[in-house]
């Protein structure tokens, strides 16, 4: 299967960027207006449940208090002191109506308290006041327990017992067993009722003989655990009451049990209010924590950060889709001109591009007004009238490479008849002993053999300066006694190639021109050497009448259609050549001579 | 162009920010409201057009007989959507709370009551509506589902109350330890109820020491029992049974005298005295003291019988234990057992034709309750769920073997008898004289005829006759 690529045009892609590019921005705003929210969030509801911890405490308060008021009721109540005076005498029926008096009047003591499930007065010998159809007990069950003591230890103080397994503190082992019964756990007060009270002007206490009595009253943990758990302001959070050993006495933890240890992290806050952030197993919570005033217990609320940031994202996210489409929309709007303000000239430029491929380069597009662009139009402009430039002289110079050709075939078209007649010429020259004649053909001979022989553009120096020679040998008999020449070639650069006859012209320009006001004592020196290792310097001096600044000038203006022909050919040929790569400069001075010097690059 | 296009971006942010803010501000205004705790919302003037009649429906069971109770209500408020019935629950003091509801004028309209405390007492202070001019008034009451044994008559034309809920006296014991002394199994049925030397033979039997003898055995040591024979509470129903085996019954035929006091009365009671005396095949209060609940006596061999209602059931079903029942023995001729019942009533109320609804649909719709009769608990009073197809839908595997001999049987043959407080009239202030004095019985210091010999007079002060007759 291919893959096939979604092509977007660039107006499409710029748009996307754009309102990528402006959701970057609008995400981090909205995430730091997130976390800013958070934070009240969390401020907020750790105020909130700090506060709710506390109402609860306060009523978990007033059912202890109650219950403890109760008790010191009852200890000033004649009936008791009446009913335990000289409890270790009763007969079994004594008892038996006693337990019936207690019972009543323990009913009537703790009538309103719904919280309050149990509650006897406990002997060696019986449970006085228990009824039978709430919580099981015995009086080896309280033994068991313990309560017994406990209540002696505080002396008449209330003590509260919690965070206990109501079958495992008896001792039962059916309850233990059972595991699920209405009373399994139980916030328990034991208190030594040392019964007394003044009736006109007598004051009766119990004798001291006598053990007091220990009331035991019991509250069922459930009340306190829909007391708790009822008035939680924030789901999935869990509620502990722990007493001052850091035990469980009540929560709607699942996965704790009454009795098992809070978590250690809780000892440092027991007796403490106040909130703070704790991580269990990689996860944070909030924990919240007040004390009561009565039982020592403290209590303690934990709710996931997850939930209270959970809750945040959902009610941030309509607020979030709205603000997305709304940057989406108007990023849309604005991208479309924006796009457009791009588009224009990059439009023009590819407009322009195709016309050029098509082979117009007449283009020149327009310049815009923003920076970037204006430089890529420009350069645009600039690289078609380079590319027209170099078009045309890369085609001129084969146009001349192919008029050479013919030119050089159509001299060659019967060289041999050139040089038979020319040798034919020498003999007859030499048969009548004209010496000088003969020289004079034999150099003409070597120079025609040369221009015919090679076609190419360029030649060796040697070659060349042979040619040279011969010229010169020509045109110093032609102009008998005018000029000496001499020509300098350094050693070791003889292979080194320049263009083919081009100094031909420039040594006939001081030879015609220079010497044409004299007849005698004329110079020409043709100095060959390298220059910069790169470079060959090529001199050619006269001592000729030289020439005027303006003279030069027109000389070098190759554009121009002068006399000298052959000078303006040169620099043509040059510039093709070449391009920029050479220098040709004349120094002249009337009456003095003129040095024409040409730098050529180094070529092999 | 490149200011504009800037100044439109910031201006998106911007917004974008702001509609962030917004949401925050939205949610500080609610979230307050939803953390204050207030149950607000809920319940709180909800504007109908249709008012609607609260019912209070007070009970004090709670458990599974409260969910049940809160079952029925719901269905009947599904079903009348002029009335909604809520359940008072009132787990204790029960008597004493209701009392103070009247003294406040609270009461609720419909009321279980315990008859032999409250109901009667209410329905002469007219407390109580009568039931029968509510029924006659509608037409499409069923008559037909209410049995005459589960009224409660103040007079012939006051119809006080009906018991729901029917729960009679039964022996459950412990089949285990039948089997490891080779003991006999209490018969199921009346027909072959155990006479009373039977019963105290296989008590003494199953009764052992810490020394592993029983108590018909010779150096039995009567102040170290590990397992008593038989366990029983001491209050009305327990009697009764006995009583009426030897013709007795609580007041004479004539409605002049206890029948405690009777020789019946005197025999029965001395006889179950003697069972803790002179057998020592049942605890002594004192040791009764240091006895687990029945459910953990018979479950850890404390125990082998036990004589009382058949509401223990429920515990004993729940709680897995390995038990049966089985029918009272007889101390005379003819063996017997007595039912007991809650009644409900209508409290004189303003919306007493709401409540009579209620009244009707808990008393005459068929099923209302049977999750309690499948647990256990109770045993109809709708008389048409008395059919063997009905019985058998709700007796499960879980009641015992003798479910329906023992306890369903003698509720439909008659040999379960309404409970006293239905038709005693002073029931309470008889029993106040009475009570306090078997003090001396169970303690073991007085013997029955001594203890009715000094109070029967002032007994007998108290008894006012029969109600309904």
């Amino acid at each position: 299967m291919c893959r096939r690529r979604i092509k977007l045009n660039l107006s499409t892609k710029l748009m996307l960027i754009f309102i990528a590019f402006s959701m970057i921005p609008g995400f981090m705003l909205q995430s730091f207006m997130q976390r800013t929210y958070e934070e009240r969030l969390i401020n907020n509801a750790s105020e909130s449940t700090l506060s709710v911890l506390v109402a609860n405490n306060n009523a978990l308060d007033v059912i202890l208090k109650r219950v403890e008021a109760t008790s010191q009721l009852i200890t000033g109540t004649p009936l008791y002191y009446e009913v335990f005076e000289s409890y270790p005498n009763n007969s079994v029926s004594q008892i038996l109506r006693n337990d019936r008096l207690v019972r009543s009047d323990l009913t009537r003591k703790f009538l309103n308290q719904e919280e309050v499930s149990d509650y006897y007065i406990y002997t060696d010998l019986w449970l006085y006041g228990h009824s039978q159809n709430t919580i099981e007990a015995t009086v080896k069950g309280v033994t068991e327990a313990g309560w017994n003591l406990i209540a002696r230890e505080g002396e008449g103080k209330p003590s509260w017992v919690s965070g206990y397994d109501y079958g495992e503190r008896i001792g039962s082992e059916y309850l233990q067993k059972k595991k699920t019964y209405d009373f399994r756990y139980l916030l328990t007060m034991v208190q030594e009722m040392n019964f007394q009270y003044s009736h006109e002007g007598s004051y009766y206490v119990l004798p001291k003989d006598i053990a007091p009595p220990i009331l035991i009253v019991h509250i069922n943990e459930r009340s306190i655990h829909d007391l708790y758990s009822a008035n939680l302001p924030l789901q999935n959070t869990n509620y502990f009451l722990v007493n001052n050993e850091n035990t469980i006495v009540s929560t709607d933890d699942k996965d704790l049990q009454i009795g098992d240890l809070a978590h250690h992290n809780f000892v440092d806050y027991i007796g403490q209010r106040g909130f703070t952030e704790y991580v269990v197993g990689g996860e944070s919570f909030l924990l919240c924590y007040a004390p009561t005033t009565i039982g020592g217990f403290t209590s303690f609320a934990i709710v996931p950060m997850s939930t209270l940031l959970d809750a945040t994202t959902r009610e941030l996210q309509p607020f979030r889709i709205l603000s997305f489409v709304l940057m989406v929309l108007i990023a849309a709007l604005v991208a479309r001109p924006l796009a457009g303000h791009f588009l224009g000239p990059i439009n023009r430029l590819v407009e322009g591009s195709k016309k050029v491929a098509e082979g117009d380069f007449q283009v020149v597009l327009d310049i815009p007004q923003q920076n970037d662009l204006r430089i890529l139009t420009q350069q645009f402009n600039h690289m078609i009238a380079r590319i027209k430039k170099l078009i045309h002289e890369n085609y001129e110079t084969s146009l001349r490479e192919k008029e050479t050709q013919i030119m050089a075939l159509t001299t060659q078209m019967n060289p041999h008849f050139l040089y038979n007649t020319l040798n034919t010429i020498n003999l007859v020259a030499i048969s009548n002993e004209d010496e000088e004649t003969a020289e004079l053909i034999v150099s003409l001979s070597r120079m025609l053999q040369y221009t015919y022989e090679i076609t190419t553009e360029y030649g060796d120096l040697i070659s060349e300066m042979q040619w040279l020679s011969n010229y010169l040998t020509i045109m110093s008999k032609r102009f008998s006694g005018l000029f000496n020449s001499h020509i300098n070639l350094e050693a070791g650069i003889e292979h080194l190639l320049i263009p083919r006859l081009i100094l031909q012209p420039i040594v006939e320009n001081s030879i015609l021109h220079g010497f044409s006001d004299q007849t005698t004592g004329g110079e020409v020196l043709i100095c060959i050497q390298t220059f910069n290792d790169k470079r060959i310097k090529i001199s050619v001096s006269d001592n000729g009448k030289g020439m005027t600044e303006d003279q030069v000038h027109r000389l070098l203006r190759s554009d121009e259609h002068l006399v000298n022909h052959g000078f303006t050919n040169i620099v043509t040929r040059l510039r093709l050549i070449y391009d920029q790569e050479y220098d040709l400069s004349i120094d002249s001075e009337v009456g003095k001579g003129t040095t024409v010097t040409l730098f050529l690059p180094r070529k092999q | 162009m490149k200011k504009w296009l800037s100044m439109l971006i910031a201006g998106t942010l911007v917004f974008s920010a702001v509609a962030c803010d917004t949401g925050g501000e939205v949610d500080e205004t609610t979230a307050p409201a939803a953390q204050d705790g207030t149950p607000s919302g809920e319940g709180a003037e909800q504007s109908n057009p249709r008012e609607i009649v609260e019912i209070r429906f007070a009970e004090w069971d709670g458990g599974e007989t409260l969910e049940v109770y809160e079952q029925i209500a719901e269905n009947f408020n599904a079903e009348h959507p002029t009335i909604r019935v809520t359940v008072t629950n009132i787990p204790d003091e029960y008597d004493t709370k209701i009392t103070a509801m009247v003294a406040g004028g609270t009461q609720p309209e419909v009321a279980l009551m315990n008859s032999d405390t409250l109901l009667f007492p209410f329905a002469e202070e007219g407390q109580l509506l009568n039931i029968q001019e509510y029924i006659d008034q509608d037409d499409d009451f069923d008559e037909e589902a209410i049995g005459d044994q589960f009224k409660y008559m103040l007079t012939e034309e006051f119809f006080a109350g009906y018991g729901i809920g029917s729960e009679n006296i039964v022996m459950f014991y412990n089949p285990a330890l039948f089997r490891e002394h080779g003991v006999d199994e209490p018969p199921a049925s009346y027909e072959d109820a155990w006479d009373w030397d039977t019963f105290v033979d296989t008590a003494k039997r199953l009764t052992i020491d810490e020394n592993g003898l029983n108590a018909a055995e010779a150096g039995f040591d009567p102040e170290n029992i590990d397992v008593y024979g038989v366990t029983f509470g001491k209050w009305w129903p327990i009697y009764i049974p006995f009583i009426a085996s030897l013709g007795g019954d609580y007041l004479t035929d004539d409605g002049a005298r206890i029948g405690y006091a009777e020789d019946s009365g005197i025999e029965a009671l001395q006889n179950l005295a003697d069972l803790v005396y002179v057998h020592h095949v049942s605890p002594t209060p004192i040791a009764g003291e240091t006895m687990p609940g029945l459910a953990e006596a018979l479950a850890t061999n404390r125990v082998a019988m036990n004589f009382n209602g058949q509401w223990t059931n429920a515990t004993l079903m729940y709680d897995d234990v390995d038990y049966n029942v089985a029918a009272l023995p007889t101390m005379g001729q003819e063996a017997s057992t007595v039912m007991t019942y809650g009644a409900i009533t209508l409290m004189n109320t303003a919306n007493a034709d709401e409540a009579f609804e209620f009244f009707k649909y808990i008393v005459t719709e068929v099923g209302a309750a049977k999750p309690l009769f499948e647990s256990g608990l109770w045993l109809p009073t709708n008389m048409h769920e008395y059919n063997e197809d009905y019985i058998e839908d709700f007796v499960t595997d879980k009641h015992p073997a003798n479910y329906y001999e023992s306890i369903i049987k003698p509720q439909i043959d008659g040999t379960a008898k309404p409970p006293v407080p239905q038709y005693v009239k002073n029931f309470n202030k008889i029993n106040d004289v009475i009570t306090p004095a078997l003090d001396d019985l169970w303690s073991g210091e007085r013997t029955a005829r001594d203890i009715f010999d000094e109070i029967a007079s002032d007994a007998n002060a108290q008894v006012q006759g029969f109600y309904g007759r």
